[in-house]
């Protein structure tokens, strides 16, 4: 019921603005939205998340059109995309590639208002890319973070594309760049994104198991295991190209079996895609061994 | 209790039957497991994948695919030991693992031979029953050749002649058996390594020249760490989706008909997103800053003339005579016939 009347509250708030206050947009509405993105991240359902995203997506997008420098706002779209999409991509992953693609262009968007330096290096030789870290300080973090987790994502969702799988060094740069600099951002996230790369190709097309896993493991470390999404990728890149079927059904099963609610609560919400991610995983597991 | 046991005893002659009928459709249940390098979302595994939803529509379930990609099972010569014990029956090869089943397809792969795509698919098709053959001799039926592209060299100074590579660390697959000899007659160093050492190779100026199609020098990441390619295009390399001859036996006469149309079919869209993926890729490259090198004529006809002088090597010894033969003449006609084709 309280959530409720903070949707429709949003919804007024938001038609209220549009009628014109240029302050309060850039300010209150700002504090609210952080808000609601934090009690989105805390929620457990993921069903009733899943439908109120749009509306938040939406205003996101209103909000930039007003005002499309701002790195902050870019920043929280391309999370907020991002988290739609793979909620969307266990039940329609076409659907997902195109939430996938708006996600990236923002996160792009934000590195580039954060930093302008990046603009030209993005898109040209990638040894000039390389050396990106000149351009960027270490209070970027979420920024690179975020263009790099938007930028794979897309990629992931383009397995057949020429122009997407050329992109991706450029994101592994990115995110390496990120463990560098705060291996903890976001509870080991970089971890999991590196391990998902590494262990996504098998060895003899430059894959390395190893150093997938020894990722992973980080990973879990960082959260005593309470992050259930490790689990999942884990299963669904490590044990799939290991062909472990013991333990993509043990790490699958862990998930099933461990609460989604724990000490980190900003955890929560996709603690639940988890699981409903490892059920479905679950079910197909006679597909893959 | 004594009810329930004589109850159980009448209903046993209907578990029977039931039981029959039910053994009966799982007795006949086909599943080929096929196993490729090729990684999950690739167009490879998109034919797999539309293969088995139509095969299994076909003939009611009765066939199906399972499908490991990847190189989930192994490097191809791990999946052709588990063949040939039994745990696959299908494969998608795309590297040497091809030429270790029949060698012969080094015939098509020969430097310099084809120029075009037109040369190439009147060449596959012409030599179709003989290939089929081949492969029958060798414990396969040939579901369809798969593209893999053009192979061009990438370098990290530009290559316009052989000379050019002299004094240079010229990579060459392990156990390939073409370039080893051509790279001698070269009188070039080449420093043979495996695929996942390239790229590092590359970094560590361990090798500066390289050579693959466009795509590959994407899904590989070489094209990160080249600055030239000779726009020349080297060689056509190939792979194919086979399945093993015992397998392909063991199905009804439509099931088998019914699956090297829909094999043929979704194969045939396979290779034609392969092409434009290489084309694609090669745009790609040079947008990312990989330059251009163009190849003078009588460079050109000395990269040639070092392809006819290691012939004597090649042909009889890597792959057969015959194989030699039925690929130059079909070549030779199609190049002879009155329409002729676009050039490249």
């Amino acid at each position: 019921m309280a959530r409720w009347a903070l949707w429709t509250f949003l919804f007024s708030f938001a038609g209220a603005l549009a009628g014109g206050c240029g302050y309060v947009r850039s300010v209150a509405i700002r504090d609210l939205m952080a808000e609601v993105a934090e009690t989105t991240l805390r929620h457990d359902d993921v069903d009733l998340v899943m439908q109120a995203l749009p509306t938040y997506l939406l205003l996101m997008d209103s909000l930039i059109e007003a005002d499309p420098g701002n790195a902050e706002l870019l920043r929280a779209a391309a999370e907020g995309y991002f988290s739609y999409a793979m909620l969307v991509e266990t039940s329609n992953p076409s659907r997902a590639a195109v939430l996938y693609l708006r996600a990236k262009g923002y996160g792009t968007a934000s590195l580039i208002a954060r930093r302008p330096a990046v603009t030209d290096l993005l898109v040209g030789p990638f040894p000039a890319f390389e050396n990106i870290d000149q351009q960027l300080h270490k209070s970027d973090v979420p920024f690179v973070f975020w263009a790099a987790t938007t930028w794979g994502a897309w990629i992931g969702a383009h397995p057949d594309s020429m122009g997407a799988l050329a992109d991706l060094p450029r994101a592994i740069v990115l995110m390496q760049w990120v463990l560098a600099r705060d291996e903890s951002f976001r509870h080991g996230s970089a971890h999991v994104f590196l391990g998902a790369y590494h262990a996504a190709l098998p060895p003899i097309l430059g894959g390395d198991p190893q150093r997938a896993q020894t990722h992973f493991q980080a990973a879990l470390a960082m959260t005593d295991g309470q992050d259930l999404m490790v689990y999942v990728q884990m299963a669904r890149f490590y044990a799939r190209q290991m062909f472990d079927r013991e333990l993509y059904v043990s790490l699958l099963e862990r998930v099933l079996a461990s609460p989604v609610a724990t000490t980190l609560p900003d955890l929560t919400l996709q603690n639940a895609a988890a699981q409903r991610l490892a059920r479905i995983m679950l079910a197909d597991v006679d597909v893959h061994f | 209790m004594s009810i329930s046991d004589n109850r159980r005893w009448q209903r046993r002659p209907v578990l029977l039957l039931l039981s029959l009928l039910l053994v009966t459709p799982l007795a006949a249940q086909t599943t080929l497991k096929f196993a490729t390098l090729a990684p999950e979302g690739s167009s490879w595994i998109t034919a797999l994948r539309n293969v088995d939803t139509e095969i299994r529509a076909l003939t009611e379930g009765q066939v199906r695919l399972k499908i490991y990609a990847g190189g989930v099972q192994g490097d191809e010569d791990v999946m052709l030991r588990k063949v040939r014990i039994g745990q696959l029956q299908g494969l998608g090869l795309g590297g040497t693992g091809l030429s270790h089943v029949q060698p012969d397809v080094l015939a098509l792969e020969m430097p310099f031979l084809f120029q075009n795509y037109d040369e190439i698919d009147h060449v596959l098709t012409q030599t179709s029953a003989y290939y089929q053959q081949a492969f029958l001799d060798a414990g396969f039926v040939l579901l369809g050749w798969s593209d893999i592209g053009f192979v061009y060299l990438m370098s990290q100074h530009p290559v316009r002649s052989v000379e050019d590579m002299n004094g240079h660390k010229v990579w060459r697959l392990q156990g390939e058996p073409l370039t080893g000899v051509l790279f001698e007659k070269a009188g070039v160093t080449s420093v043979p390594l495996t695929i996942p050492d390239v790229l590092l190779g590359l970094q560590t100026h361990l090798v500066d020249v390289v050579y693959a199609s466009a795509s590959a020098a994407i899904v590989l990441q070489w094209f990160t760490r080249v600055k030239y390619y000779t726009d020349l295009p080297i060689n056509y390399a190939i792979g194919a989706f086979l399945l093993q001859k015992q397998a392909y036996d063991d199905l009804t006469g439509d099931q088998q008909q019914q699956l090297l149309e829909v094999s043929a079919r979704h194969i045939g869209a396979h290779n034609r997103r392969s092409r434009t993926d290489n084309v694609e890729a090669l745009q790609i490259m040079q947008d990312q800053g990989v330059i251009a090198v163009a190849c003078p004529p009588a460079a050109i006809a000395s990269f040639q003339q070092l392809v006819e002088d290691s012939k004597p090597d090649l042909i009889g010894h890597a792959f057969s005579n015959e194989a030699q033969e039925q690929v130059q003449r079909h070549l030779a006609q199609y190049r002879a016939r009155p329409a002729t084709a676009d050039p490249r």
